[in-house]
């Protein structure tokens, strides 16, 4: 009996240190995994908005030909187009990458899903076609390496093993993105730059309508303004002129903004797994701070 | 920034912006014609920058950055005190003359 009991004993103890050591996955890399999974997210809004905003401006370029006579061909189409293309291609790489961050979650020694092999194996091959935009012309071959890499780890379903390869993979995207950052910034100031110069040439033609610009005097006493004569459409006119450029700066400082915050998620976010990676703790719990500004800014430029 | 899609980018600003200015000052059909398509051949530079590979190390690259760096200094003097409306858009065609000589430099992907 008290063999028996020893023996029950032994391998109830036994069964939960196997419980333990194959299927637990550390609360450390759950965290990292809902961390990167949230900055990975928040890369996809924000690739998002830049080639929404590429968008708008190919058809501020239509308005332009239409209001201003400056030509603006099938042929001339292509290149925007073509940035687009590839800002596109980055808004599905980060998408995959939140999807295999957030299976990380669930990796271990036993089996991963089938599915995780087939989000790392996209996010191998998205990495390699990548094609660089300025600045970019070193990273798609380090990047894709790093693809490669998560892939032959997440098959292998270690936890460690997937840290460091995750590691390498953000550290990529990382380089990427900083080295593509100033270009990403430009398109943005294109952007509102082309919507400021057609702004103001329907703004000279007469052919905007101020009267919400008398909103903040009215609104308090729930009054609406009748159409402007010519005179308070000529005192008003100047005024929104000088709003443009003011408004145009801040716009475009508001995605400079993003871009560094994003840049300094995907760092922060680098160096929490790089803890993990390195069979260090990595005690910090929450989301980088700087993915609000991020989405603070696609929220205003949807 | 990559000073050469800065640089395009900035002759494109400054163009686009100079069309009202030149039509104030009684540019003739011509000469806007000229200056529209200058516009569209800046802006398409700057889009083709904006895609391909611009090495910014090459001495070639860097002397077109310069020079059009310079031009456009000079053409933005040139265009706010306003002189001869047809020296001006000469001026402008010829730097965008440079700008698609830095395009060209562009290594396509």
């Amino acid at each position: 009996m008290k063999n028996l009991r020893r023996f029950a004993c032994g391998s109830t103890l036994l069964f939960l240190f196997s419980l333990v050591t194959a299927c637990k996955v550390s609360d450390d890399a759950v965290a990292a995994s809902t961390q990167m999974t949230a900055t990975a997210a928040s890369l996809h809004l924000y690739y998002a908005a830049l080639a929404g905003s590429v968008t708008d401006t190919i058809a501020l370029y239509e308005l332009d030909a239409a209001i201003s006579g400056i030509p603006f061909s099938a042929e001339e189409r292509k290149a925007p187009e073509e940035t687009r293309a590839e800002i596109l291609k980055r808004r599905e790489l980060a998408k995959t990458l939140a999807k295999l961050a957030s299976s990380m979650a669930t990796l271990s020694n036993s089996q991963a899903p089938s599915d995780i092999e087939t989000d790392a194996t996209s996010f191998g091959s998205e990495l390699i076609n990548l094609n660089s935009l300025p600045g970019g012309a070193i990273v798609p071959v380090a990047v894709g390496k790093a693809g490669n890499y998560l892939l032959q780890i997440v098959q292998q379903h270690e936890e460690k093993r997937a840290a460091r390869a995750m590691d390498q993979a953000l550290a990529a995207v990382g380089d990427l993105f900083e080295k593509e950052k100033p270009t990403y910034d430009s398109i943005a100031r294109t952007h509102i730059f082309q919507a400021s110069q057609v702004a103001r040439d329907l703004i000279n033609a007469n052919g905007v309508d101020p009267a919400p610009m008398l909103e903040p005097a009215l609104k308090p006493f729930a009054l609406t303004p009748l159409p402007p004569s010519q005179q308070l459409q000529a005192s008003l006119k100047s005024l929104a002129l000088s709003r443009l450029q003011s408004t145009a700066d801040e716009t475009a400082q508001k995605e400079v903004n993003a871009s560094v915050a994003m840049l300094a998620a995907l760092r922060e976010m680098s160096s929490r797994v790089h803890l993990l990676a390195t069979d260090r703790s990595m005690p910090i719990r929450g989301n980088p701070s700087s993915l609000e500004i991020v989405k603070s800014w696609v929220a205003s430029a949807i | 920034m990559n000073p050469s899609v800065e640089a395009l980018e900035n002759q494109y600003f400054l163009l686009r912006g100079s069309l009202s200015t030149l039509m104030a000052q009684g540019a003739t059909a011509d000469q806007l014609a000229q200056l529209r398509a200058a516009i569209a051949k800046s802006r398409d530079n700057y889009w083709l920058a904006t895609r391909r590979i611009m090495h910014d190390d090459d001495p070639a690259v860097q002397t077109l950055v310069s020079e059009m760096n310079k031009a456009q200094l000079s053409l933005d003097a040139s265009i706010r005190h306003l002189g001869e409306v047809a020296k001006v858009i000469s001026a402008i065609t010829k730097a965008v003359e440079i700008g698609s000589d830095l395009a060209a430099k562009a290594v396509p992907l």
